[in-house]
């Protein structure tokens, strides 16, 4: 368990917490807003965290609960602007290594597009699951959902990214691009 | 509420693994420049709160004002006792500064003997004077001797400008207008 092992770790420079975790917090933060409302939700959830980083054992998932709580809060401020704003924004904060070639780049463009064709809640799954690393019982204890829920919800939007990014599949259904991916879930 | 059976190998559709694949290999963008100085400055900023809102100092700043809320406590309690004070003696003060200073002036008045034909002074009720300086506190505090030497001082001045020519061999001459 992931938790098991954070509890066991020494404490940490906040600052690698912050390489570690920010990335996948502020895409998913890009969400609920633009690029400048998601900063502002990585830096208030991770203050919180860092204030409260006695008591919590899964670092990813509280913060995501953090951002989410935040946003659902200045829900009320969000308008067409920011959904405008928010999906540039989404499209830019996926990347490629930086040694991958241009094709990469496309690559990434296209699945952000596709991602954000996907209804809020299939997306939201999507983003905590494959780059923020959460499992899917810890996405339903974010999202306050049950877990049988959110696996639908993930099976649902598999299919529908595969229907989108068929043509970046090999004809085997692997992807033509070697994964990376940086965490293995539970 | 979270379920800790569930597996993410429990999905029922296991072709999903090429997608995720897909999905994985492109990763979140690093931070924006300077979001990591804003959450330094805001932790630096919220951990000096915390410091000054600690219990330590706060306990501190809680004795602090209770000491300084005693203090001033006492020293209302002894403005309004010497003002108390000083209201008790104004009623009397002129009389009584006036018997005083006419006792003081007793052993220089016994001393100059007033010119030949002179009528003798009359002096002010010196039972009264006395049966005050009875009732009066043994140390009179400075405020109400300031109130009661004006005021008495200021009568002491109409009475001399009143009868000045009777009185004028007994005063110095500075108290002469």
């Amino acid at each position: 368990m992931r938790t098991e092992d954070q509890a066991a770790e020494t404490p940490r420079d906040w600052r690698s917490l912050l390489d570690e975790y920010g990335p996948g917090l502020r895409l998913y933060a890009l969400r609920f807003g633009d690029a400048a409302r998601a900063d502002d939700l990585v830096q208030e959830a991770f203050v919180r965290f860092w204030r409260h980083r006695e008591e919590v054992g899964n670092v990813p998932a509280y913060l995501a609960r953090c951002v989410r709580t935040a946003a659902i809060d200045r829900a009320r401020e969000c308008n067409s602007r920011n959904r405008r704003e928010r999906q540039r924004d989404t499209r830019a904060a996926l990347v490629t290594p930086p040694e991958g070639p241009i094709v990469a780049a496309e690559r990434a463009a296209a699945i952000a597009n596709a991602v954000d064709r996907l209804p809020a809640e299939q997306a939201e799954v999507v983003t905590l699951k494959i780059w923020s690393g959460l499992t899917l019982a810890e996405i339903a204890d974010v999202t306050d959902s049950l877990p049988g829920t959110v696996a639908s919800r993930y099976r649902l939007a598999l299919g529908r990214l595969r229907d989108s990014l068929r043509p970046l599949l090999s004809e085997n259904g692997a992807p033509r691009a070697r994964p990376q991916s940086d965490r293995s879930d539970a | 509420m979270t379920n800790p059976h569930l597996n993410d190998d429990d999905l029922p559709d296991r072709s999903g693994e090429s997608i995720e694949a897909l999905l994985g290999s492109v990763r979140p963008a690093p931070l924006p420049a300077g979001l990591a100085d804003r959450i330094a400055d805001e932790l630096a900023e919220k951990t000096d709160r915390v410091r000054s809102t600690s219990p330590a100092s706060s306990l501190w700043r809680r004795a602090a004002a209770t000491a300084a809320a005693v203090a001033a406590v006492i020293v209302c309690a002894a403005l309004v006792g010497r003002l108390h004070d000083a209201g008790g003696e104004g009623d009397r003060a002129p009389e009584r500064t006036l018997a005083r200073d006419a006792e003081a002036d007793a052993p220089s008045r016994a001393r100059v003997s007033p010119p030949a034909g002179t009528p003798p002074i009359e002096t002010t009720s010196a039972g009264r004077d006395v049966a005050d300086r009875q009732a009066a506190p043994p140390v009179a505090s400075l405020v109400s001797y300031r109130s009661a030497w004006r005021q008495s001082a200021a009568r002491f001045d109409a009475l001399i400008e009143a009868d000045a020519d009777r009185l004028l061999p007994y005063v110095p001459s500075q108290r002469v207008r």
